[in-house]
């Protein structure tokens, strides 16, 4: 698994195309990025809430508990 | 115009939710939460927030296990830590987060820092996290039983070209210790299907498990833009599942406002010692559960989210509202006693920015 990580991230760099600062506009937009502040919070709710009903939800660690589920 | 704190921390932002879950198995959930962060000095910021989860339920499990008249409880947690730019580019954060109810006592500690390389084309992170939680069960003091988890994930996010950002991100996680449910038991069968024992559910105390997962956003035009996700799962329970979503956003009004479209796919293979009906009489199976999220399963989830640019009032230089209603529908494939289940989740949220 780590293998096919390394190998995606070698090859997404080299893959990935010169962006001038001034060529970022677009980028910049709230949905272009992954660290608008509402949306982490909503997507952490929604994390929750689906780590209650799906066993394979969280594997990146999960405060417990609060979901209802016992 | 900024807000100072007690002279030391300047406040920059803060989000206000509403999140609400209800579903047709008698499980209602309303969570308020609240974030606040902002800077201190030399680059060095803090963050913290409140949740809670305020829980009405008589589901399935509970009518049949727990409590017939089914109960209501309250999940408080809190959550705080630092963040610190160390250079433009480099940053590092670390969390500190507890929660309680009634029943469940929970403190994660979280660690990582992410950096920026090849002219900002590719940015690697990295995130460690321990848990150290206790299980208790409500009306018996005497009952607690620990959950450790050890973990982290290593991502890496790359700027493809001028419209789009691809990212893959890598999660593990070891836990050790109590992970089955203090209120659930399993009926034990003989051949002809009568039930001979009901014994407690007992699980694993070890679980390793692994997650990948892979992300990309693309502006299809100066309006319009989509984003694809896709997650692969494994653990040591033998549970095997694959997440996808996509999302289509259209930002009305010249970036004033966005609605998006979204759907989420889940299908999910059963944990190796999972059995619909555990009819092996006289034998006493070690492991067993009654838990329908370690049965086969697949779900659903589809709905519509916005948000809507208000403008500075007072103080605030940027005041976001949003909202959004998704409807989830997840099948059991092999949990008799609930074949189906659907619910609403719905979201009211305000950002401001100082």
């Amino acid at each position: 698994m780590v293998r096919i990580v390394i190998l995606v991230i070698a090859l997404g760099a080299l893959g990935c195309a010169p962006v001038r600062p001034w060529e970022r506009g677009t980028l910049a937009h709230r949905c272009m990025r992954a660290d608008d502040a509402p949306r982490v919070d909503a997507r952490k709710w929604e994390l929750h809430v689906l780590w209650a009903r799906e066993a394979s939800v969280g594997a990146a660690g999960e405060a417990g508990g609060g979901c209802g589920c016992n | 115009m900024q807000l100072m704190l007690a002279a030391v921390l300047t406040l920059d932002s803060a989000v206000a939710r509403l999140g609400v879950y209800a579903d047709d198995d008698g499980l209602a959930v309303w969570s308020p939460q609240a974030t606040a962060s902002g800077d201190i000095a030399g680059g060095v910021g803090a963050e913290a927030g409140y949740a809670a989860d305020v829980i009405t339920a008589a589901t399935v499990d509970v009518r049949t296990a727990a409590s017939p008249r089914g109960y209501q409880e309250t999940r408080h947690e809190v959550h705080a830590g630092p963040h610190w730019e160390l250079r433009p580019g480099t940053a590092v954060r670390a969390t500190y987060s507890w929660s309680t109810e009634r029943d469940y006592r929970s403190h994660v500690v979280s660690a990582g820092g992410a950096h920026d390389l090849l002219g900002r084309r590719l940015t690697l992170s990295v995130l460690a996290r321990f848990l150290a939680d206790e299980v208790g069960r409500a009306g018996e003091a005497s009952f607690a039983k620990p959950l450790r988890g050890y973990g982290g994930d290593v991502g890496a996010a790359v700027v493809v070209d001028r419209r789009t950002v691809a990212g893959v991100t890598y999660a593990v996680q070891r836990l050790d210790g109590f992970q089955a449910s203090p209120y659930r038991f399993v009926p034990i069968r003989d051949g002809a299907g009568e039930v001979r024992a009901s014994l407690p559910e007992a699980v694993p105390d070890g679980r390793l498990r692994h997650a990948m997962s892979v992300d990309a956003r693309r502006a299809l035009s100066s309006r319009f833009f989509a984003r694809g996700a896709y997650r692969v799962y494994a653990d040591s329970w033998g549970v095997r599942s694959h997440t996808a979503e996509g999302e289509l956003a259209r930002s009305l009004g010249g970036d004033r406002a966005t609605v998006a479209l979204r759907a989420r796919g889940y299908t999910q293979g059963p944990a190796d010692f999972h059995e619909a009906r555990y009819a092996t009489w006289p034998m006493l199976p070690r492991w067993r559960d009654a838990d329908k999220k370690l049965g086969r399963n697949r779900s659903v989830l589809g709905g519509v989210r916005a948000d809507f640019g208000v403008g500075a009032i007072g103080p605030l230089r940027e005041v976001r509202a949003e909202a959004s209603l998704d409807v989830y529908d997840q099948w059991f494939l092999d949990f008799p006693a609930l074949r189906r289940r659907r619910a609403a989740l719905v979201g009211l949220g305000w950002s401001a920015q100082w």
